[in-house]
C-alpha cells in the first residue's frame, strides 16, 4: 500500500484578471509519506492545495492542469475546466465533491475554523465517520477511538470547540481529518497559532497517524524546520520559494514525539 | 466541559404557548356578550363598585368588568388581535437576520454593503416615532396591528442583522464555507444546517422572539394610550377588545373600585408573553 500514487497534479495554473496565482505547479501525493508544499506567505499554497481538491473559486480561474486521483480513476479531473470561468468551476467542485470528506480530507490553517463552533466534537466526529466507506458497528465507539488515537480524553466528544485549549482544539481538528479514514490528507499550515512545543507535538502526531493508516499527507508549510523533519517530497510554490534542503545541517527527518 | 441542557421542555414550553396564542385567537368572538347587570360587584346601597372576580360567574373564568361582560372574551379578542402579527413581525426579523449572517458567509461584498446601508439608515431612525407616524398616515377605517408590527420589526432589524453577521463573522465567514466545503458538503447543506441551524439559530430566534413580544408591548401600549386619551384605537377595530383594556379595566383597582382580577389577569397575559419569548431563546441555545 505504501508508496501507491494517490494524487497528481501537474502543470497547474490559476489565474485573476490581472495576474497569475500560482503557474506550473506539480505535486505527487504517494501513500503513507509527506509531501511538503512550501513558499512565501501569498505564493498560492493554499490555493494550489484546494485545486488539488477540485476546489477552484477564482476567476477566470484554471488555465491549464491536470488533476488526476489514480486509485479511483485515470481520467483528467480538470478536463474541460480551462478557461471556461467559474461555472464550470463550480462544475467541477460538485463533481469533486465524492471525493472530498472522504478519498481526501482537509485540515484548514486555524482549528478554528475546522470545527463548527455550535456542536460538540462528538457530532462533529459522528458526521466525519458517517462519511466513511464502511460504516462502523458503533459510532460511539469509534469516536472514542478516534479521540484517543489523538490522544483527547473520551469527555472531549461532550465539549464544544470554544472549550478547548489551542493544542486539543488543534487535536481535534485533526481527529475530524482522519475520522473519515481518508486516502490523502491535506493539512494547511496546521501549525498556526500554535506555541513551538506544541506546534512539534502536533506535527509528530499528524505524521504518526497519517504513518499508521498509510494515508498521504499533503503538508503545506512556510516552517522550514517542519518541512526537514516530515517532509518525503518538496514542491516548492512561487518564483522565490525557500528551499527547505539549502542548509549546512542534514535534515533529521521524523524525530520521535517528545 | 459543561453539561449539556436539555432544550426539549423550553421547546415545548414556547410552542405551547404560541399555539395557545393563536388558537385562542382564532377562536375569538366577533363581538362579546352584551353586558349582564347581576355579573358584577355592588355595595350595600345597590351601586356598581366593579366586576366580579375569577370563577364567581359560571362561565367567566377570569371575571366580569363592571357591566357584566366576561373578561376572557376580552383576552380572546386581545390574542387575536397580537397573534399574527406579532408571529410575522418576528420572522421578518428572523429573515433578515439569516440573510444577513449568510451574506457575511458567502462573501458578497456589495450585498453586504447594502445591507450595512439599510442598517446604518433604519437603525439610526427614532422607533416609537416613526410607529406613531405610520399608525396616523393609516386610513381611518383600516385599524390593523399589521402593518405597524411589520415597521417596527423593520426598524428592529439591524439589531438583530448585525448579531447575526456577528456571529458569523465569529465562525470565520467565508473561510469556514471553505473548510466546510473542503469536507465535502454541498452549498445547501453548509449554509442551511451548518451556519443557519447550527450557528446562526441562537441568534436569529432569540432576536425573532424578542420582536414579537415587542409587538405585542407595543399594541398593549398604544392601545393603552387611545383608552386614556378616550380616542379609536391605532390596532384594532371598535369591537375588538385589546388586552390593553384588561389593563386600563385593572388600573381602576387602584382607585378603590373592585378590578383587581383584571389587573392580575392583564398581567398574566404580560407574563406569558415573556415566557413564551424566554422559551424560545432558551430552546435555541447551542447547547
Amino acid at each position: 500500500m505504501s508508496g501507491e500514487t494517490l494524487l497528481t497534479l501537474d502543470d497547474l495554473a490559476i489565474r485573476t484578471p490581472d495576474r497569475f496565482l500560482v503557474d506550473g505547479v506539480a505535486a505527487t501525493v504517494f501513500a503513507g509519506q509527506v509531501t511538503a508544499i512550501v513558499g512565501h506567505s501569498g505564493s498560492g499554497k493554499s490555493l494550489s492545495a484546494r485545486a488539488c481538491m477540485g476546489v477552484l473559486d477564482v476567476s477566470p480561474g484554471l488555465v491549464r492542469g491536470v488533476l488526476r486521483y489514480p486509485q479511483i480513476d485515470q481520467s483528467n479531473l480538470f478536463e474541460g475546466v480551462h478557461n471556461q470561468g467559474m461555472r464550470a468551476q463550480r462544475r467541477l467542485m460538485r463533481a469533486t465533491r465524492k471525493y472530498r470528506g472522504g478519498y481526501v480530507t482537509y485540515s484548514p490553517q486555524s482549528a478554528s475554523s475546522a470545527l463548527n463552533p455550535g456542536r460538540t466534537i462528538g457530532h462533529q466526529l459522528a458526521i466525519a465517520i458517517g462519511r466513511r466507506e464502511s460504516r462502523p458497528n458503533s459510532v460511539i465507539t469509534a469516536i472514542r477511538d478516534v479521540l484517543a488515537e489523538v490522544g483527547l480524553p473520551p469527555r472531549a466528544s461532550a465539549a464544544l470547540p470554544g472549550e478547548l485549549s489551542g493544542g486539543m482544539a488543534q487535536r481535534a481538528a485533526l481527529a475530524i481529518a482522519i475520522a473519515p479514514q481518508p486516502r490523502i490528507m491535506i493539512a494547511d499550515e496546521p501549525e498556526t497559532g500554535l506555541d513551538p512545543v506544541l506546534r512539534r507535538v502536533v506535527n509528530e502526531l499528524m505524521l504518526k497517524v497519517a504513518e499508521y493508516h498509510g494515508v498521504g499527507l499533503m503538508l503545506i508549510s512556510h516552517n522550514m524546520d517542519t518541512v526537514r523533519r516530515c517532509a518525503d517530497h518538496v514542491v516548492r510554490v512561487g518564483h522565490d520559494a525557500p528551499d527547505p534542503l539549502a542548509t549546512d545541517t542534514p535534515a533529521p527527518k521524523r524525530r520521535e514525539a517528545p | 466541559m459543561t453539561r449539556r441542557t436539555n432544550r426539549l421542555p423550553w421547546l415545548v414550553v414556547a410552542l405551547l404557548l404560541l399555539g395557545g396564542l393563536i388558537v385562542t385567537g382564532m377562536w375569538a368572538p366577533e363581538f362579546v356578550d352584551p353586558p349582564i347587570l347581576e355579573n358584577v360587584a355592588k355595595d350595600e346601597y345597590g351601586t356598581t363598585v366593579g366586576g366580579l372576580g375569577f370563577f364567581q360567574v359560571p362561565g367567566a373564568w377570569l371575571g366580569t368588568n363592571e357591566y357584566g361582560v366576561p373578561l376572557h372574551q376580552f383576552a380572546a379578542q386581545g390574542a387575536s388581535i397580537v397573534a399574527l402579527p406579532a408571529a410575522i413581525a418576528g420572522m421578518l426579523v428572523m429573515a433578515l437576520a439569516t440573510l444577513s449572517g449568510l451574506v457575511r458567509c458567502a462573501d458578497v461584498p456589495w450585498l453586504d454593503t447594502v445591507l450595512q446601508v439599510f442598517g446604518e439608515l433604519t437603525g439610526a431612525l427614532p422607533r416609537m416615532v416613526v410607529v406613531v407616524v405610520v399608525s396616523l398616515l393609516l386610513p381611518y377605517d383600516y385599524k390593523y396591528l399589521l402593518p405597524i408590527a411589520l415597521v417596527w420589526a423593520v426598524l428592529a432589524s439591524p439589531a438583530a442583522m448585525d448579531e447575526a453577521a456577528a456571529s458569523a463573522g465569529r465562525l470565520g465567514g467565508a473561510r469556514f464555507v471553505e473548510a466546510l466545503r473542503a469536507h465535502g458538503f454541498s452549498a445547501t447543506r453548509i449554509y442551511l444546517y451548518h451556519v443557519v441551524w447550527m450557528n446562526l439559530r441562537p441568534v436569529i430566534v432569540r432576536q425573532g422572539a424578542e420582536v414579537m413580544m415587542q409587538v405585542v408591548f407595543l399594541e398593549i401600549a398604544l392601545s393603552y394610550l387611545a383608552l386614556a386619551s378616550n380616542s379609536p384605537s391605532f390596532t384594532h377595530a371598535e369591537n375588538m377588545h385589546s388586552w390593553a383594556e384588561l389593563l386600563y379595566l385593572g388600573y381602576s383597582a387602584f382607585l378603590g373600585r373592585e378590578m383587581g382580577h383584571a389587573l392580575i389577569a392583564s398581567l398574566i397575559l404580560v407574563a406569558i408573553t415573556a415566557v413564551m419569548a424566554q422559551s424560545f431563546r432558551f430552546a435555541a441555545r447551542a447547547r
